[in-house]
């Protein structure tokens, strides 16, 4: 029996309904699980070039070893193909129960390619995997979906993620959604199923997950727990819309308009008495997913709108992006949104974007079909909303890609505000440097998330909030970036004097710290563990206890220095796929409009220059020894990580010419 | 002196720790299927509701007197209820009889299984974040159970004190003093 992994790679071909298996030691261990079997399935089996709506485009669910374990917060699952959004790898990362399920079933990974003739779900139970006919809950919404596909299978022990209409339909970012709220939302997985005609996927799983060493990896389990107990809470941001102007991290209004707003005061602490009134009994209105003492999630019900789990950054995106103040309006959005199996981050930044041209008259309600536009109106979100699902109407230009949204206005308009064609969330790029940075290299475009930890964003200053100050300094995480940043702030005391210090607005030492989070990320999503159960944002979890849960599960021992190894050839591997599809440091950028920008409201350090962005990639590419001209791993490197064939396919395409 | 593990279902949200963290430890697996508590889910179309449930330690325990290896007896210190492995046959007569479903036949020991407490710090307990798992003694049942309900009311008369304003003496009433 396997320690820790499922042991079986299920691979699914819609074409022809064929179902076969293979060993997870094909990937396994090299490319730890997770997100690292992602990066070298996508690189393997993704043709270059091809259109992310076609049947030859692949959908990869990957759980890590860690999935479905006792160690906290991983019931993780990381979702990739080619994404309709961006053209580019798309990634997306799930909590809830599904993945625990999966690996109970013997699997780490389901990876799907071709098309149905008829839309389909899949079924699996342990070694019993089918392909069924899915016609008859095709256009249910995705919480009627689960619910039937449970009662149809006779077991409430089912879980079951699927999409809604908004995938089926093929609107660009239509969202994978599971239980309770929880979602595969960036980068339109949810459509790459809808263009397979793949409604769901239920899984039921027996087997359990061994481990060698029980009583170690017991005992490892329970003191990480301890350690993570009292910083739970900051994971969770009921009291974002407290925050006083100039906001000191969180969101900003409109399409980056101000970082203050004038109805703030009739939000401030707008969700918590919301939350406070509304508040399902069922778990006091806390909840959260497989095994994490976390929480992060709300539980609400309320008489008009029903039930609604929802998660921080849902709040920001449905109130201060779309310039709305009313909560129940702010509930409404969220509810529609997961039910119809919309991202509501990609959607209502697309909204933000038309209803300031809807402003300017430059889109009319002509062109919206007779639909008011205007910020935070009610009812105009709503049919939008329903447009959207259907990619319908105006809905249909709200629901393609920025550049097909934007040329359909005329070539001086510009594209939503978006990174590497994904639409810009809720937080706010500007006020802190490291922001930036990781939202201009993150692989996948979208945010910051992928290449920044909110721990590191103050360090050195001696300031910040609970989020971005660091909380656990005597994590391997915490002297690494210590040291980064102490280097930087004597080399600048060096050239500019005794005085000099490093803010959250400086660029220097953002690169290197960044490259110290991808690849802290890049390990976190490959174990199959919630970042928010980390260091990352400042709730406990470090590498040296991954680890250490890695090495008592595996029985073999497994150091903080392997996982970097990993995670280096798992970001090269990333980095190597949008190469191949024509990337260079050139697309690692922010939107035209936050270059030079002093958003009003910001702190006067908030401005970024091109000058700065450029200076802070240089030092990022050398921190990942990728070349420092274009921003691809160079040979040496690749080989290294012993991706020999990568090396080979990027010297032929002369991505190694200087 | 006799122990329960208290349950009170309300605050339970799912998360499914007690699972994992019970099979890790009695069985040396994480497996929901081999946890000897089970949080029983319900949702239908996003309401959820979760049961934790496990052994209730019956005073008069069916499963006891329906085994036919008279495999079952009663831990001294704790009261919890303990199957002894090498008698037991696995049979199910336990599993039938409990109102609970607490014991089960583990498929993979061929052995029934119950909560045993941990021998007197229960894991589930231990890591359960809501607070919907309690160790008591079991006399304390219930003036805990009661307290769980009262506060309710007592919390509702709490925030109706904070919502009266306490009047204030107004300046033109000093003034004409």
């Amino acid at each position: 029996m396997d320690y820790l992994y499922g042991g079986t790679i299920l691979r699914i071909d819609l074409n022809e309904g064929r179902i076969e298996k293979e060993p997870t030691s094909k990937y396994a261990p090299a490319w730890l699980g997770g997100r690292g079997f992602n990066a070298r399935i996508m690189y393997q089996e993704l043709e270059p070039g091809i259109s992310p709506l076609s049947p030859d485009n692949v959908l990869a669910f990957s759980i890590g070893p860690l999935t479905g374990s006792m160690f906290p917060g991983s019931g993780r699952v990381e979702v990739s193909a080619k994404s309709p959004v961006t053209g580019i790898q798309g990634m997306s990362n799930m909590g809830g129960y599904w993945g625990p399920q999966l690996k109970y079933a013997g699997y780490d990974s389901i990876v799907i390619k071709g098309k149905a003739s008829k839309p389909v779900y899949i079924t699996i139970h342990n070694d019993q995997v089918e392909v069924k006919d899915a016609t008859h809950i095709w256009g249910l919404d995705t919480y009627k979906t689960q619910d039937k596909l449970k009662a149809e299978l006779n077991d409430p022990e089912i879980e079951v993620v699927c999409i809604g209409p908004a995938g089926e339909n093929l609107a660009v970012y239509g969202s994978i959604q599971t239980r309770m709220g929880n979602a595969a939302g960036r980068t339109g997985m949810g459509t790459v199923m809808g263009s397979k005609n793949l409604k769901a996927i239920a899984v039921r799983g027996t087997k359990g997950v061994s481990v060698a060493q029980p009583e170690q990896f017991l005992n490892i389990c329970l003191d990480a727990l301890e350690k993570q107990k009292p910083l739970v809470d900051n994971a969770r941001t009921v009291d974002m819309a407290e925050n006083t102007p100039p906001s000191a991290w969180a969101v900003v209004l409109g399409n980056y308009e101000s970082n203050v707003w004038d109805k703030q005061k009739d939000m401030v602490g707008g969700h918590k008495p919301f939350w406070e009134a509304h508040k399902n009994r069922q778990g006091a209105g806390r909840t959260g997913c497989f095994n994490c003492q976390v929480r992060c999630m709300d539980y609400f019900e309320e008489n008009e709108l029903g039930p609604l789990v929802a998660s921080c950054n849902v709040y920001g995106s449905a109130t201060w992006v779309i310039k709305n103040a009313d909560i129940k309006t702010w509930y409404a959005v969220a509810a529609k949104c997961q039910r119809q199996g919309i991202d509501v981050l990609s959607a209502t930044r697309m909204i933000a974007w038309a209803s300031e041209l809807f402003e300017k008259g430059i889109i009319t309600l002509e062109d919206t079909g007779g639909i008011p536009l205007e910020w935070g109106n009610r009812e105009a979100l709503d049919q939008m909303l329903d447009l959207i699902a259907r990619n319908e109407g105006f809905g249909a230009v709200l629901a393609t890609t920025a550049e097909q949204a934007a040329a359909k206005f005329g070539p001086e308009i510009d594209p939503v505000l978006n990174v590497k064609g994904s639409p810009l969330g809720e937080t706010n790029l500007m006020n802190f440097r490291a922001r930036a940075m990781g939202a201009a290299v993150n692989p996948r475009g979208t945010d910051e998330y992928r290449a920044r930890a909110g721990s590191f964003d103050n360090l050195g200053t001696g300031g910040g909030t609970g989020l971005t100050a660091m909380a656990s300094p005597d994590s391997w995480e915490s002297k690494m970036a210590m040291a980064i940043v102490e280097k930087a702030i004597a080399q600048k005391k060096e050239k500019k004097g005794p005085a000099a210090q490093i803010t959250q607005f400086d660029p220097e030492s953002r690169g290197e710290l960044a490259a110290l989070a991808n690849r802290m990320i890049c390990v976190t999503d490959s174990v199959g563990q919630c970042k928010w159960n980390t260091v990352f944002l400042n709730v406990g979890i470090g590498i040296e206890l991954q680890a250490a849960a890695l090495s008592a599960g595996l029985g073999r021992s497994i150091s903080v220095d392997d996982l970097i190894d990993t995670a280096s050839r798992i970001a090269a591997q990333e980095r190597a796929f949008s190469a191949r599809e024509g990337l260079t440091r050139d697309n690692d950028t922010l939107p035209k409009k936050l270059i030079n920008y002093q958003m009003p409201g910001s702190w006067p350090d908030d401005k970024l220059d091109a000058q700065t962005l450029e200076a802070m990639k240089d030092e990022y590419y050398a921190a990942m020894s990728w070349d420092v001209n274009s921003g691809i791993p160079t040979q040496e490197t690749l080989e290294a990580c012993g991706l020999h064939d990568v090396a080979t396919d990027l010297d032929k395409m002369g991505k190694f010419d200087r | 002196m006799s122990y329960v593990i208290l349950i009170d279902a309300e605050k339970c949200s799912g998360c499914q720790m007690c699972e994992i963290a019970c099979s890790l430890r009695n069985m040396n697996e994480c497996n929901p299927e081999r946890s000897r508590i089970r949080v029983v889910k319900s949702q239908l179309d996003g309401q959820l509701e979760f049961v934790p449930s496990t052994c209730m330690q019956c005073e008069t325990a069916m499963c006891e007197l329906v085994c036919p290896a008279n495999a079952i007896s009663r831990d001294p210190r704790t009261g919890a209820r303990i199957i002894n492995e090498k008698k037991c046959i696995g049979c199910s007569a336990c599993s039938y009889a409990c109102p609970f479903g607490a014991c089960f036949v583990d498929r993979r020991l061929g052995k029934s299984i119950v909560c045993n407490q941990c021998d007197g710090d229960p894991t589930c307990v231990k890591v359960c974040p809501s607070g919907a798992l309690s160790y008591v003694q079991a006399d304390q049942v219930n003036i805990t159970l009661k307290r769980g309900a009262a506060q309710r009311l007592i919390s509702a008369k709490e925030m109706m004190r904070e919502e009266v304003a306490v009047p204030e003496l107004l300046p033109t009433d000093r003034d004409n003093c």
